[in-house]
């Protein structure tokens, strides 16, 4: 080869080399998880009726009802052009004072409804915070469009920013047949703010 | 220096080979008349009506009493997958002065965000607002100004995208802008 | 050109360098920004003021000291009647002195009360049943654990603190903490000794 030639072809030869090394990164960077895989939640699954535990409390749903018109406690009334659901829940903090902070329901296309903030729900946001060990029984609000209220799935979370965080799932099983009878009927449906349940609540300790 | 000049004129090629270059497109903002839908995401806007009013106690209260307020009622549908808060968003005005000029306003590129927004239903404060639950709503600016009122508004209706952040690799709703204008009859209700 | 150099040829060529590089390594370690886990630490109550032999705490421009721990006796202030709890619910409450060093309303801003059980569960104050209740049946009505003063109280007054906490009729009160979020993870301490858990 030529003097020409060899330096030629160690030019090319270094481009080759660092193409390669770009390249090569690329294709390394692309296997870690996207940002969105990293931060995803952890999600801890139960049923209606069963106490399902995080790491800072219990929950068990007791039932889910639906309404047509919904009342606070002062009588106040709150339409919607959808339906209420009340899922009545008891919860308990394990070792600190703890707060629902994210409250939803999602049904199977992934479409959200966060807890309603037409009224209050003090159980929210740390206006009434769960005690270690002192059972609380509660009912939380949610509005709906009529053709999602059947099959969702309840969702809660200590945090308002569920990601890289427990996330209790259970799903909620209102008939159709319900949701129609609860459009149909003008009586408002009253919402108990929370309380105290007392000893005889029988849910998991403390400990793990 | 042969090798260098090859790694720059290879770089430069997978540029333009990428579309580097070429310049992001421009979509031309739709105009649409009163009572018509836009569609889109994260919501859908239907705008009814424009209006000035000076109280509206005690579901909002003026900054300054000699102010009044400017009215757009639209329907409002949100069509993102996850319930929103974020409804003083939604739309902007134009074509009308006297806005923004009280504490606590926010301008930004020229445009004022709403002060308030009110659901019609109940007059309370709307915040949230949920998937499939159309809802009809009162935007409110604060007007400062004595000048007579011009004979309409333009509306602007604020559009955004559910892309993956460049900055942060997590999908986001990102690029709000205007997507589309309705120029509303301001009707004097004070 | 053929390589001249011996591998003791290279070191000595970039001895200075090689030298540098032990520094400039250890400056990485020290300057570099607080970890995160140190900032979630120092968010949280860690270090407790030291008491004084007779049981005073200096902290945020005032002095406590716990003067007694007990079941409380919540009364309706208009009926006299004790504030009915449900089953297996007790409450406490907490009183403390406290000496004024500087101006009241500018120490011990936004303070915090928390109960410590024999299990380390830890309770906060001013449950919403408790509310409103008066403390005893002349006692005065008791809304927040907040660290005020009374009215006409100014510096080197002498007063008292009140806290009360809803917790699980089993648990036995065994820590009072006082914190102040930006005085963490400096906080107020107390252990409660049998004879102040009345």
């Amino acid at each position: 080869m030529t003097g020409f030639g060899r330096r030629v072809a160690s030019g090319v030869g270094t481009l080759a080399l660092l193409a390669a090394v770009v390249v090569s990164t690329g294709v390394i960077g692309e296997q870690r998880l996207s940002t969105d895989e990293r931060y995803r939640e952890f999600t801890v699954t139960g049923e209606t009726g069963t106490w399902v535990s995080t790491d800072t409390f219990h929950v068990e749903v007791r039932s889910t009802q639906a309404a047509g018109v919904v009342a606070d406690q002062s009588g106040w009334q709150y339409q919607t052009s959808g339906v209420w659901l009340l899922v009545e829940v008891r919860l308990v903090a394990r070792t600190e004072p703890t707060t629902i902070g994210y409250a939803a329901v999602r049904d199977d296309r992934g479409r959200t409804w966060r807890a309603t903030d037409r009224l209050e729900q003090p159980l929210l946001h740390w206006s009434y915070p769960l005690q270690p060990g002192l059972p609380v029984a509660a009912t939380l609000v949610f509005e709906v469009p009529t053709d999602a209220a059947s099959s969702l799935t309840l969702r809660l979370s200590e945090r308002a920013d569920p990601r890289m965080r427990l996330v209790v799932q259970i799903p909620l099983r209102v008939p159709a047949t319900q949701v129609t009878a609860a459009l149909a009927d003008p009586e408002p449906t009253v919402v108990e703010p929370p309380r105290l349940v007392g000893e005889d609540v029988d849910h998991p300790g403390w400990r793990p | 220096m042969l090798s260098l000049l090859l790694a720059v004129l290879l770089l430069l090629g997978l540029i333009v080979v990428t579309g580097g270059l070429r310049p992001v497109p421009q979509t031309p903002l739709a105009t649409l008349a009163v009572d018509q839908i836009s569609r889109g995401e994260p919501w859908n806007v239907t705008v009814t009506g424009a209006r000035l009013a000076s109280d509206l106690t005690p579901a909002a209260y003026l900054h300054d009493r000699a102010h009044h307020w400017v009215a757009v009622i639209a329907e409002v549908e949100i069509t993102a997958p996850e319930s929103r808060a974020d409804l003083l968003e939604v739309v902007r005005l134009r074509g009308i002065d006297g806005l923004g000029e009280h504490p606590g306003a926010m301008v930004e590129e020229g445009l004022v965000r709403p002060d308030a927004v009110l659901r019609v239903r109940d007059a309370a404060s709307a915040r949230l607002l949920h998937p499939g639950l159309p809802e009809q709503l009162v935007f409110l600016w604060e007007r400062a100004s004595d000048a007579p009122p011009p004979p309409e508004v333009t509306v602007l209706i604020i559009g955004m995208t559910w892309r993956e952040s460049s900055l942060t690799g997590a999908w986001e709703w990102l690029d709000a802008a205007p997507r589309a204008q309705v120029m509303v009859p301001l009707v004097d209700q004070r | 050109m053929a390589a001249v150099s011996t591998r003791g040829g290279w070191w000595r060529r970039n001895r200075w360098a090689l030298l540098a590089l032990l520094p400039v390594l250890a400056a990485m370690v020290l300057v570099s920004p607080e970890q995160p886990h140190q900032v979630w630490r120092s968010a949280q109550p860690r270090e407790p003021v030291a008491a004084t032999a007779d049981g005073w705490v200096r902290y945020a421009g005032a002095r406590l000291r716990l003067r007694h721990v007990h079941p409380a006796d919540l009364r309706d202030p208009v009926t006299g009647r004790e504030v009915s709890l449900p089953a297996g619910v007790r409450a406490w409450q907490v009183t403390v002195e406290v000496e004024w060093l500087v101006e009241p309303y500018q120490a011990l801003p936004g303070c915090q009360w928390w109960l410590v059980d024999q299990y380390g569960r830890r309770y906060g104050a001013d449950a919403y049943e408790v509310r409103g209740a008066q403390l005893g049946v002349d006692g005065p009505t008791y809304w927040a654990s907040e660290c005020l003063p009374e009215e006409r109280d100014t510096v080197g007054d002498v007063g008292l603190l009140h806290a009360v906490f809803l917790v699980p009729a089993e648990a036995r009160p065994e820590v009072i903490q006082v914190t102040l979020r930006d005085r963490l993870p400096r906080y107020v301490r107390f252990d409660v000794a049998e004879s102040t858990r009345a």
